[in-house]
């Protein structure tokens, strides 16, 4: 009877982007293995790193978690109060067997508590950390399926739905041009939050202590559009028309929020007591739309000569897609039967997809090395009220950005030339019970 | 109740909130916005109170904002005169830099290997003359430069060398220096042709100074003072030669109001740009602007 609802529960539409996964990983494991998790994930983690990791375990598991990134990202020197991302991660696992061969269906939550999201559109000169500043601020909810197919052989798979926003402000009736107080408009409001859908699929290969897996997350982009019709008539007084029939018109479209297609290859040896994985990781960012609003203004007050200036259409970002490779290794220093300790150690490279910015735009990064550490303690009740053992895992990440200068091919650009540099600091606490 | 206790601290660790904005101290080059000086609903506060004064040029020395003008006494020729301030606002007394017996007007100080060096327009505007600055006396002045007319000398050691700029009928003159002497001046900024363009009306003063970026590029920076009549105001342009000059695209930034405008001189002082100006012509006074906005970006 729980089989159905689970399956029902995985393929429903819920939640919306995994970009604070992106940016800072999920779960204690997967931080601390400097996300090197395509082969070795198997636990609600998998949600994100590879559903297809969800199919090689049995019973429940939840995991309830939190997480806290502070970057310190500086332009010349002078620190952009950048917001920390934090919020609480979790997620329940449900594996076991289906006509003979594994499944697993799995919830995974990444809520931010803080904000849900944020819609920030920026000028086009304001220098802004692109890839930090909406990104993290993001409400997570995935819910994935996965299944052996063949021997050794698992494909899982995850719905996620996101909601872009389309808001429309009508307002009618005659303008005053000389008294305010006799203006009368009517206005009406419609605002929609009209879902989309995103999908990551996994494959993942089992041999021995060999692991291969593979997966690939669909690319998203959410809408922010806005708007704003008047219509109507202006007036100097109820029988003096001056326009009989007005129109202001104004359509503002903007990307709020965009994640590339990405496709990460990963390998595992997984002995024992001790685990190493490899990852490989492409991301298409070369799609990168612009995030700067793209606005269209239509102005109609016949007789009266009126015009409004247009804004500059927003120029192509122009990022580059980028390949990031991620190692990890994982150590079980204390192998008892009551009490155990687990150590990890990962790093991963992601250059920049963000090309010099010599003209008008300035979107600032820079290279990363990330560096995780963490260690899980694994403890078994003597008791006997969990059949399987407690386990709760702490994870620290600290990401380098590596210095980077900026400068303007217009010696009197008004932004002119900086520097860029940070770091962030990261840690994140994973308590897991199986049962 | 042994698991309860960690979710529980879990899920208080989830419950707190300290929405910030992020995006502060941006980068600024020092080109908008300004602000005039002024105390309570005063519309320009000089900041030498009553003392005239005019061209004024500004520079830092041992922490201090140091500044010289020309004042004209009514029964001698115009001479320097020097002050200095700790915040950019109030001075000390204004004391005598240098005097000359033809008259000292429009000076600027020159840094060249460590040395400073001081530059005025005498005998009229008709000569350029120069005098060594070391520890608030100058020394005896030579005249550099006979062909006037002469008027806002800049002497600026930048990435293409050490040039010369002074403004000569609505336009910036530029000359380089070579052995001994100067190469012969050729106008570099003038009155623009079209409608859009600024400085239409051509440039009343211009101060010239050596900058460099927060990525170490060096480049020749000039604060101008157009010469549209009744209200000129000042905008900004670079170059990498002193040559081809680089207009910000907001030109002109500063708006002073109506009246009669002259002199400015622009630095970075601390966290601000400040720019000095002087306002009137029969009774001279000095004013300021100060921008404060961002973070400072561009040293001169």
């Amino acid at each position: 009877m729980r089989w159905p609802v689970l399956v029902m529960a995985a393929l429903l539409p819920s939640g919306v982007a995994a970009n604070p996964l992106d940016a800072f990983g999920f779960g204690a494991r997967g931080v601390g293995l400097g996300g090197a998790m395509t082969a070795l994930s198997d636990d609600v983690s998998a949600n994100y790193y590879n559903p297809a990791g969800l199919a090689t375990g049995a019973g429940v598991h939840l995991e309830l978690g939190y997480t806290f990134v502070t970057p310190t990202l500086r332009l010349n020197e002078a620190d952009q109060a950048v917001d920390e991302s934090r919020g609480f991660q979790g997620g329940a696992l449900l594996g076991g067997q289906l006509f003979g061969r594994r499944v697993g269906f799995s919830l995974g939550l990444h809520l931010p508590d803080e904000r849900v999201s944020r819609v920030r559109a920026l000028p086009e000169r304001q220098p802004r950390w692109v890839l930090w500043d909406n990104r993290p601020q993001r409400i997570v909810i995935t819910s994935s399926a996965a299944a052996e197919i063949v021997d050794g052989l698992t494909l899982g798979a995850g719905i996620t739905y996101l909601a872009n926003t389309r808001g429309a402000l009508h307002l009618e009736g005659d303008v005053n041009l000389f008294d305010a107080e006799q203006t009368q408009l009517v206005s009406t409001v419609d605002a929609t939050l009209a879902s989309i859908r995103t999908a990551n699929v996994g494959l993942l290969y089992r041999r021995g202590p060999w692991r291969l897996g593979a997966v690939w997350r669909q690319d998203f982009r959410l809408l922010l559009e806005l708007d704003v019709d008047v219509t109507g008539r202006v007036v100097t007084d109820p029988e003096n028309v001056v326009v009989p029939a007005g129109r202001f018109h104004l359509v503002s479209l903007n990307t709020n929020l965009f994640s590339p297609q990405q496709a990460y290859l990963g390998v595992a040896y997984a002995g024992e007591r001790w685990r190493f994985a490899l990852d490989v990781g492409w991301l298409d960012w070369s799609a990168f739309p612009s995030p700067t609003a793209a606005i269209d203004l239509e102005l109609e007050l016949a007789p009266l000569e009126f015009s409004l200036p247009l804004p500059a259409a927003p120029l192509p970002p122009a990022f580059h897609d980028i390949w990031v490779p991620r190692v990890g290794v994982e150590w079980t220093a204390l192998p008892g039967e009551h009490l155990g300790i687990v150590l990890r150690g990962g790093y991963f490279f992601e250059p920049s997809p963000v090309p010099e910015q010599p003209g008008r735009t300035n979107y600032v990064d820079a290279d990363k090395h990330g560096l995780g550490l963490g260690v899980e303690v694994r403890y078994r009740d003597g008791a006997g009220i969990f059949p399987r053992p407690l386990r709760w895992g702490v994870s620290g990440q600290y990401v380098h950005l590596e210095e980077r200068a900026y400068r303007k091919t217009d010696v009197a650009d008004p932004v002119g030339d900086y520097t860029a540099r940070g770091q962030s600091l990261g840690l994140n606490t994973t308590l897991s019970v199986l049962f | 109740m042994r698991v309860m206790l960690p979710l529980l601290c879990l899920w208080g660790c989830a419950t707190g909130g300290d929405p910030s904005v992020g995006g502060t101290a941006l980068p600024n080059p020092g080109y908008a916005p300004y602000t005039v000086y002024a105390e309570g609903d005063a519309g320009l506060t000089p900041v030498l109170e009553d003392r005239p004064g005019s061209e004024p040029m500004a520079y830092v020395a041992e922490g201090r904002l140091t500044l010289i003008f020309s004042e004209c006494p009514t029964n001698g020729p115009c001479r320097i005169m020097t002050t200095t301030s700790a915040d950019g606002i109030t001075f000390t007394a204004p004391e005598l830099l240098a005097e000359r017996e033809a008259g000292l007007t429009d000076p600027y100080i020159e840094r060249i290997d460590g040395r400073r060096v001081l530059w005025a327009v005498s005998d009229g505007g008709s000569t350029l003359v120069q005098a060594e600055l070391q520890a608030g006396t100058v020394g005896p002045f030579s005249v550099t430069l006979d062909t006037g007319p002469f008027a806002s000398p800049s002497v600026v050691n930048g990435p293409a060398g050490r040039l010369l700029f002074f403004v000569r009928a609505g336009q910036l003159f530029r000359a380089r220096a070579e052995g001994e002497g100067w190469t012969t001046p050729e106008p570099v900024i003038g009155p623009c042709a079209t409608e859009a363009c600024w400085p239409r009306a051509g440039v009343a003063d211009v101060e010239v100074r050596g900058s460099t970026t927060s990525t170490g590029r060096r480049h020749y920076r000039a604060t101008i003072l157009d010469a549209e009549d009744g209200a000129p105001q000042v905008g900004f342009a670079v170059s990498a030669d002193g040559r081809d000059w680089s207009f910000v695209t907001f030109n002109p930034t500063v708006d002073l109001g109506r009246g009669a405008f002259d002199g400015v001189s622009n630095l970075r002082f601390d966290d601000d740009y400040l720019l000095y100006f002087t306002r009137g012509r029969a009774m001279p006074r000095i004013g300021l602007a100060i921008n404060s906005a961002g973070r400072p970006s561009v040293e001169f």
